[in-house]
């Protein structure tokens, strides 16, 4: 058994409810296929950096687990054929010690991380950045 | 013209001035930020943290920029590729004008 992180960006259109049908759906995928959840995040919506299927935001959600390669394989069919989904990937989880405690599938706590980039920030960002290598670039397109 | 020569001392004040001021700024040895802070794993979804060693436009900034040793960029590269899968970063940014 191995230690793995999937993230998913679901569609901004999916309500509260869809949200819990679909959390609901890959946490019960993830333990009928044998494999412990050690934790599910989300960090609601947010904005996307490009958009994709013509969406600018998404919904972003974390589950770590542990379970077999043949669970990865088919937790990653069922992503892509939800059409909820706009983006998925699954990693592994190189931090995992492989003793972290199991949720109990049944029962999942949804840890909430509120989005931490705005636009705002973004721009703050730029008056700290790499001054020369962006004179360097901009001559380089001149 | 040689540095150190005789004709740089008459262009100094002058419009070559600015020019060789940068070339006297002494090279300070840049340090790898990661090794300071003794990361041993980067995190894709820390996307704060990615954006300082990218570029406006979206590009993994080069080490000779950044200082970053080259275990540490290795990481990094991954990193700031895994989070662009997600669209925590971008790709690409243009500029429109």
């Amino acid at each position: 058994m191995r230690s793995y992180e999937c993230a998913v960006v679901l569609h901004p259109a999916v309500g509260d409810d869809g949200l819990k049908t679909s959390t609901a759906k890959y946490v019960d995928i993830i333990a009928r296929s044998g494999g412990e959840i050690t934790r599910v995040e989300t960090w609601g919506k947010r904005r996307l950096s490009y958009e994709i299927l013509k969406q600018a935001e998404g919904t972003y959600f974390f589950y770590k687990f542990r379970g077999a390669n043949q669970l990865v394989d088919e937790l990653g069919r069922q992503l892509r054929i939800d059409e909820q989904v706009l983006r998925h990937m699954i990693v592994r989880d190189e931090q995992a010690e492989g003793n972290e405690a199991k949720l109990d599938p049944a029962n999942i706590e949804i840890s909430h991380r509120a989005p931490e980039r705005e636009m705002r920030e973004e721009v703050e960002h730029r008056g700290e950045r790499f001054e020369r290598f962006e004179r360097h670039e901009r001559e380089e397109r001149r | 013209m040689a540095r150190g020569s005789k004709g740089s001392k008459d262009t100094k004040g002058k419009k070559g001035d600015k020019r060789e001021k940068r070339e006297k700024r002494p090279l300070r040895k840049k340090k790898c930020k990661f090794c300071l802070d003794r990361v041993t794993f980067l995190d894709y979804k820390d996307e704060r943290r990615l954006r300082r060693f990218m570029t406006d436009r979206g590009k993994i900034a080069p080490r000779r920029i950044t200082g970053t040793c080259a275990k540490h960029q290795r990481m990094l590269a991954m990193a700031v590729k895994r989070a662009r899968l997600i669209a925590l970063v971008p790709y690409v940014r243009e500029y429109y004008r």
